[in-house]
């Protein structure tokens, strides 16, 4: 019995070691960083594919959502219309303060006829001047009841279906110009962020489409931020050619050459 | 002892069967059409493997933006609508009551307008009466005041349909949350809709590794779980942006199927296959 005990892991190990010397075992990569002096003057990290222009719409109102026009994937223009909130209050309040330029103005025309002191004349101006400014305001606040695409692009998301309501702020849709792309860094640490500057070169491995794209640092963050405890910098590569293929927030390894 | 020597040779005999076939664990790994892997993975043949949800086409969470009881609730889950029906009235007598007094004020300044407008009597000396009408813009201040009174019961009207919640678009009713006597708050979310007739599959894990081999248009076999039934589908759409999901980043993709078998419903899981072209 206790003789068994020995001898089974015994036999284990020898098949086990059988097993290993047949399946011609990978060798694990070492890393000896003395004997690589290019490591040295290179900082890793991990990073993100990220339109070059990119932005987060909400409105600036609260309200009830009419139509949503697009949805993930749509192409837009610049100034299309991407969503609407339900406008009739503002529209009435647009017409209301109409009515009011109105009135205003003919007090103005009927003193000027009659013919009056200037002080009155004054005071009717101003009136109407004061219609006039609460008539654009009203204006300007129905327009922001349509939210439209700041620039041409191509819709990402989309958190936003009719007859919701939303809050000023609420981010409702995200966009993006996705015919050009950079990568943002993810995780480089405040300890090498000194050492890149914005010119330096990098390789850009991408893991999805199994390829390495170089590129150049072309920015790299005046604040930091926190990635799990650890105090960050994000740095912003700009990509030599824009490779086909590329998708919003595929990860990539990034290599910057820091030193010559 | 002799127990022992038993059970060797079972275990013997399986290890070495393991050193055998240890260059080709395929079998082990391949996946059957209702396996559950645990993430996406794509398969040397080109075929990728995800898991899914079914979730209709359009959906909204519906709510008010004002404060107030409800009055009446004219559906009830699984109703279908159609756009702009009535589906949750909340009671407002203040803002009904604004409307009649709009309506009212309105009448008063068409009056108004209609009596400035009317021409009066003007005797000249020689006795040929002669019709004048007031000042140019005593009538433009009636006009005016009418216009603002419009502007007014369009205001007073448009707060009273605050009060009114209406289907946006053709859909079903899939959950009411509130009933009558209830105070809603704005944002609280009363009813969801859904067009349940346009159920689709969203893949939740399929994650950067596979979506390049992804395109629109590919065909994709669908295994809903909860009725253990394959479906024929293509894929409609991919997310042109990832999002975490776990530690993963993933990319949802969009599948319609070809017939939607009609025990489908918004929430079951599937798990889906998507032949690419390798």
């Amino acid at each position: 019995m206790k003789t068994m005990r020995y001898v089974l892991p015994l036999i284990f190990m020898l098949v086990a070691t059988a097993c290993g010397s047949t399946a011609t075992p990978a060798a694990i990569p070492t890393v000896v960083l003395s004997a690589n002096p290019a490591a040295v003057n290179t900082v890793s990290a991990s990073g993100q594919v990220v339109p070059v222009q990119k932005v987060q719409l909400s409105f600036p109102l609260t309200g009830i959502a009419k139509t949503v026009d697009v949805k993930d994937g749509d192409m837009v223009t610049a100034g299309q219309t991407l969503a609407t909130l339900e406008p009739s209050i503002l529209e009435a309040q647009v017409k209301e303060n109409q009515a009011e330029v109105e009135a205003a103005q003919t007090q103005v025309d009927y003193l000027k006829r009659l013919g009056t002191s200037q002080e009155n004349l004054d005071s009717a101006q101003a009136d109407v001047d004061k219609a006039q400014a609460l008539l654009d305001s009203a204006k300007a606040t129905l327009a922001e009841a349509t939210l439209t695409a700041p620039f041409a692009g191509t819709i990402a998301e989309v958190d936003l279906s009719p007859a919701e309501t939303v809050l000023p702020g609420q981010v409702v849709i995200a966009m993006g110009d996705l015919t050009k792309f950079q990568i943002e860094t993810t995780d480089l640490s405040e300890r090498d962020a000194p050492n890149v500057k914005v010119g330096q070169t990098a390789s850009v491995v991408v893991h999805a489409l199994n390829k390495t794209f170089t590129g150049k640092v072309s920015d790299v963050a005046r604040i930091s931020t926190t990635v799990g405890g650890d105090v960050v910098y994000k740095v912003t590569i700009q990509l030599d050619s824009q490779p086909q293929g590329l998708l919003w927030g595929m990860t990539t390894d990034v290599t910057i050459q820091t030193g010559s | 002892m002799k127990h022992f020597s038993w059970i060797m040779v079972p275990v013997l005999a399986i290890l070495f069967t393991g050193c055998a076939t240890a260059p080709t664990p395929t079998e082990v790994a391949a996946p059957a059409a209702s396996a559950t892997p645990d993430h996406s993975f794509i398969s040397s043949n080109g075929i990728v493997f995800a898991s899914a949800n079914v979730l209709p086409s359009r959906s909204s969470q519906m709510g008010f933006a004002i404060t107030g009881p409800v009055k009446e609730v004219d559906v009830t889950e699984g109703d279908p609508v159609k756009a702009g029906q009535t589906l949750i009235v909340l009671d407002t007598p203040d803002r009904s009551l604004s409307v009649k007094s709009a309506k009212a004020a309105v009448r008063g300044a068409q009056d108004e307008l209609d009596l400035r407008n009317y021409p009066y009597k003007w005797y000249y000396h020689s006795g040929h009466p002669i019709y004048l009408k007031p000042n140019l813009e005593i009538r433009q201040q009636a006009m005016a005041q009418l216009d603002s009174a419009n502007a007014a019961l369009d205001m007073a009207q448009a707060n009273l349909n605050e009060g009114t919640l209406t289907a946006p678009y053709d859909g079903t009713v899939v959950t009411v949350n509130v009933v009558p006597g209830q105070t809603v708050q704005p944002n609280e979310v009363v009813a969801v809709i859904g067009e349940l007739n346009r159920l689709q599959i969203e893949t939740t894990d399929l994650s950067e590794r596979e979506i390049a081999h992804v395109k629109t248009g590919q065909p994709a076999v669908v295994h809903i779980k909860a009725l253990n039934q394959d479906f024929n589908g293509k894929v409609i759409a991919i997310a042109p942006k990832a999002t975490k999901y776990n530690s993963d980043w993933v990319f949802k993709v969009t599948i319609v199927l070809d017939q939607q078998p009609p025990e489908m419903t918004w929430g079951m899981s599937a798990d889906i296959q998507i032949q690419t072209n390798p």
